[in-house]
């Protein structure tokens, strides 16, 4: 299929791990809150900073990047009204009844996200309406959760959540997009979240 | 595509630079989650807690239009509805709900449901770009006010160049509440047209030439009487299929108690499977039988003398050479037109017939009054009847004639009882005529007005009385239009054109409207089409404008009991609607404030419905936000008991004034046939009726996405005789092509034994993206009978043939179901 990426897993891996040695703790908090934000709805800034090509380190060489078709693109795979065909929710690939069905949302695993966020005191805003383990959201917390230095329970959140979960979600969007920004986000955001 | 060299893990670590450009400098980078306030450490472990802990349990009701209105109690735990279980109203014999209904914890959560308000790409309202609508349309999300915007701005620009009733406002019945009243509301300030029902108002017209009430199916006693009945015949109805909630359990109610049960149906319902007796009769050939019943109780003498006399015009006299009834002026100085005139016994003398009042009228024979003769109308009646003689129509309609008497005999003999006919009847062009025939057939049986009579297969239930709130003083409303007219006013301006429609409650023009090509190609014609709805129906996917509609569970209102139950019951808010979704009130009031009438809608949903419900006086507010449910203590259990609302005020057994059609009037029920008859010009070229019959597994269009009834009813089909299949070569489970002059469809053939030769079925309600190819309302037409104005779905001829080289992969192997049809899996990786 077009757009699919295929993950990097040849000598990479321990260039990887070096990298992350090296890393600082506000460095890998920005890395999750650069995700975020790319996984969220696309501003025009957004575009202009992928066109400007300074988001390569994330989505590559993707050239210039229309607003509009981003848009498009986004509503497409990740709102409807058709479908859609990623649905970008936690709960619809683990709460489900078989495997060949997609889950509710709002459904319990849902629900264990929402736990994490308020044991740390964090909670979506009142004028978000999107539900809370959005794949951008859970990236948020990630995030939130490095900027606090608090690598274990990172660590532990990543292992409850967006492993379990967000490789399904991520082969959807790269089988299903015709934007190279997403299929490029979707291989960084396996790569980032790979233990 | 590709990213190039692949982006490495190195790379992403230093997006510092990135960060910045993207503005997410400083620890003030989430933009989503916020600080709550409360103490982290008082949520350590909240787990527990909500484990151990209640649930809470919040009354609502189910509301989409099986008309079963169920009180339910919904559990929710920890922020998530778990459970639904039902609750019995305030009256408890109406206990009732259905696994349907307890499925909404899928259809709530549903991830495919429609989360913000959006337009179709390519449309403005200067530039509709019609031909952009259809299943390769995009759209693009935008917020709630330019939505609103949007509609407002392009009603009012139409209202001020072609005058308002260029905009429609389409009304159905998927979300049964009070706020289709403030739909109307505001449409009739506007002046828009507003929509007149064209489904399932063909036998109830009929029975209102006779009885002076009904549109859709007559008012019936309530159900709680249902099991004084001692003969029901369920005519046309799978009351035991599609109408689980309760009336399915009154009917068993009244076995129990040693009532028959006689079923007259087409197919071997599960229905006629537990009756003493099935009628099987040919599709459109029900007017031959009840007249064929009415000859058995004159021929066996077993009529109600005292009830024709009393509350009927058999004894009325009629002009035998103009037709005409003599009417009390013409005999009597002070004499009403009101009333006719029939000859008492004994003295022989013309006396006026008062509504509810018996004497010793003849009911029988000829007389001559200032040298005119005259003659009963029940004479009339017996003489159209002899000619369908059980043995003379037994042959015709399929039914064996010892049968036929054996039924008529139980109706008129066992004591009071009724006939329960259903909407399929008026599902055939002429089903009027069958209302007229059963009115009729009750009239002399004597079954109005007494505690075990029953005239409908589904009770009269009650409504919230709000007076002209819809229709409020120094409004305007402007005309209303049948569905069935709708293409040719869009299409050809014919009787005016509507450029324009806000679509609420329905998924019927792209869907369960018959002939969806033609209501197409009218959409298409359309400069803006406003659809407010939960899910992506093939109705949405049409539309310019979408107005996303939260999950019952997520909007306050209050459910009457309409064909069904005589209570009102209260629609609790369980949680809050999901995404941006929004109430119809809230578009409504949205669009009202800005064509300048914001002033006549209360503020608040809950504001309104305090408003309405102070014009009911059966209904407090308090008690019934309280309660859950109120029963409206003016609902009569038993019906028909008054003077009936007809111009003599009795049942009018002749109708002197009647209309006619194929140049047969309906003075007396006589059969008229469509694509039924016999001699039917294109039978040989389709030689089998197509029904869509309903099935337990939907209502209407709607739970096509709950995967748990997929489960166990995964793709349409279509159920055929074998018979009738293998003469075609067609195996049992092949994919076949269904098709007539209109359209086609592909699905899968079922051997089925239940439906007779000539006969095939497909389920309705199911979609667009559940055919291999084509869709069951592509087959069926929307050409209606003058009188009825009802959509004819099952009057529809087709023929099959195998379907070999099929492409059928979406339902091969472990393809994904309902809502996941939609989308690729990928699966296993």
């Amino acid at each position: 299929m077009t757009g699919k990426v295929a993950p990097e897993t040849d000598g990479e891996q321990s260039s990887v791990s070096t990298a992350e040695d090296d890393s600082t703790q506000s460095d890998v908090a920005t890395t999750y809150a650069v995700l975020a934000t790319c996984w969220r709805e696309p501003t025009e800034r957004v575009a202009e900073t992928a066109t400007a090509g300074a988001l390569s380190s994330v989505v590559g060489d993707v050239g210039a990047v229309d607003y509009h078709d981003l848009r498009a693109e986004y509503t497409r795979l990740f709102i409807g009204p058709v479908g859609p065909p990623c649905p970008p929710y936690e709960s619809v690939y683990r709460d489900a009844d078989a495997p060949d069905e997609f889950g509710p949302v709002n459904g319990p695993a849902t629900m264990a996200v929402r736990r994490w966020y308020a044991e740390f005191g964090v909670a979506p805003s009142s004028d978000h309406t999107d539900l809370p383990d959005h794949i951008a959201t859970e990236l948020e917390f990630a995030a939130h959760l490095a900027e606090k230095g608090l690598d274990e329970r990172l660590e532990q959140f990543l292992d409850e959540h967006l492993r379990v979960w967000a490789a399904e979600f991520l082969t959807l969007v790269e089988n299903e997009t015709r934007e190279a920004f997403y299929a490029s986000l979707a291989a960084t955001t396996r790569e980032v979240i790979r233990q | 595509m590709s990213n190039g060299d692949g982006v490495h893990r190195r790379d992403v670590l230093k997006a510092g630079g990135a960060a910045a450009a993207l503005g997410l400098g400083g620890s003030g980078f989430g933009k989503t989650l916020v600080e709550t306030g409360d103490d982290p450490a008082s949520k350590q472990n909240p787990g527990v807690d909500s484990f151990v802990g209640q649930n809470e349990v919040i009354q609502t009701v189910c509301s989409p239009n099986c008309r079963g209105k169920c009180p339910i109690d919904v559990h929710v735990r920890d922020g998530q509805v778990k459970k639904i279980e039902p609750h019995p109203p305030e009256d408890e014999r109406y206990k009732r709900a259905c696994v349907l209904g307890l499925s909404h914890t899928q259809r709530v959560y549903d991830p495919t449901r429609l989360k913000y308000p959006m337009k179709r790409t390519d449309w403005s309202p200067d530039d509709p770009n019609g031909a952009g609508r259809g299943p390769d349309a995009e759209f693009e999300r935008i917020e709630w006010d330019e939505a609103l915007d949007l509609v407002a701005g392009k009603m009012q620009s139409l209202k001020s160049e072609h005058g308002a009733e260029s905009v429609l406002f389409h009304e159905g019945s998927g979300n049964y509440g009070q706020t289709g009243k403030s739909f109307n509301r505001l449409a009739s300030l506007f002046g828009a047209t507003q929509s007149g029902w064209g489904i399932d108002a063909n036998v109830g017209r009929g029975f209102n030439r006779v009885t002076g009430v009904g549109f859709f199916l007559p008012p019936t006693n309530e159900a709680e009487d249902w099991e004084n009945a001692n003969t029901i015949i369920v005519w046309g109805s799978d009351i035991f299929s599609s109408q689980f909630q309760m009336d399915a359990s009154k009917i068993l109610d009244a076995v129990e108690n040693g009532a028959k049960l006689v079923v007259v149906d087409p197919v071997y319902t599960t229905t006629a499977a537990k009756a003493d007796l099935w009628l099987p009769v040919k599709p459109g050939k029900d007017v031959y039988l009840a007249l064929a019943m009415m000859h058995t109780v004159f021929e066996e003498g077993t009529y109600d003398t005292d009830f024709v006399r009393s509350r009927t015009t058999a004894p009325a006299l009629i002009n035998k050479d103009t037709g005409e009834v003599l009417r009390a002026n013409q005999v009597f100085e002070d004499g009403s037109e009101d009333q006719v005139v029939a000859i008492e016994q004994g003295t022989e003398e013309p006396v006026a017939l008062e509504p509810e009042t018996g004497g010793a009228y003849a009911l029988f024979g000829e007389y001559t009054i200032d040298g005119v003769e005259y003659v009963t109308a029940l004479t009339t009646l017996r003489e159209h009847a002899a000619k369908y003689a059980p043995e003379k129509i037994a042959e015709k309609t399929g039914v064996k004639a010892q049968n036929i008497r054996t039924a008529a005999r139980w109706l008129a003999t066992r004591g009071p009882g009724g006939i329960a006919p259903s909407y399929a009847l008026g599902r055939y062009t002429h089903g009027h005529i069958f209302g007229q025939a059963y009115a009729i057939l009750m009239a002399l049986t004597g079954d109005y007005g007494r505690s075990g009579n029953i005239h409908a297969h589904h009770s009269g239930g009650t409504v919230l009385s709000a007076g002209d709130w819809a229709a409020p003083e120094g409004s305007n409303p402007g005309p209303k239009m049948y569905f069935p007219d709708y293409p040719a006013s869009m299409l050809d301006g014919d009787p005016h054109k509507v450029r324009a429609v806000y679509s609420i409650e329905s998924n019927m023009m792209g869907n369960q409207f018959p002939d969806r090509k033609k209501f197409k190609k009218a959409i298409e014609s359309l400069e803006m089409y406003v659809v407010a709805d939960m899910h992506h129906t093939d109705t949405v996917q049409h539309a310019d404008i979408i107005l996303p509609v939260p999950h019952w569970f997520e909007q306050e209102d209050i459910a009457s009991g309409w064909g069904s139950h005589p209570h009102l019951g209260y629609r609790h808010k369980v949680q809050e609607p999901l995404w941006e979704s929004k109430d119809d009130y809230y578009a409504i009031r949205g669009i009202a404030e800005r064509l300048g009438y914001g002033d006549r809608f209360p503020e608040t949903k809950r504001e309104m419905l305090r408003e309405l419900v102070s014009r009911d006086d059966d209904i407090d507010f308090e008690t019934i936000f309280e309660q859950g449910t109120q029963r409206k203590q003016s609902v009569s259990v038993i019906k028909y008991t008054d003077a009936f609302p007809t111009q003599t005020g009795r049942l009018e057994l002749y109708n002197e004034d009647p209309p006619s059609e194929k140049g047969v009037s309906f003075d007396l029920p006589r059969p008229v046939e469509d694509r039924t008859a016999d001699d039917y010009e294109k039978a040989d070229q389709f030689p089998l009726m197509f029904m869509q019959k309903h099935s337990r597994f939907r209502i209407h269009s709607q739970y096509e996405m709950v995967n748990w009834v997929r489960e166990v009813n995964p793709e349409p089909q279509l159920d055929i005789h074998p018979r009738d299949a293998k003469a075609r070569g067609i195996g049992d489970g092949d994919y076949v092509r269904v098709y007539n002059e209109r359209g086609e469809m592909v699905v899968k053939a079922k051997y089925n034994e239940a439906f007779q030769p000539g006969l095939v079925n497909t389920d309705q309600g199911w979609w667009s993206r559940d055919y291999v190819r084509g869709h069951h309302n592509d087959l069926t037409h929307n050409e209606v009978s003058e009188v009825g104005q009802t959509m004819a779905f099952y009057d529809v001829r087709v023929e099959v043939e195998p379907a070999p080289d099929v492409d059928a992969e979406m339902y091969e192997g472990n393809n994904p179901r309902g809502a996941a049809a939609e989308a690729p899996r990928t699966g296993g990786d």
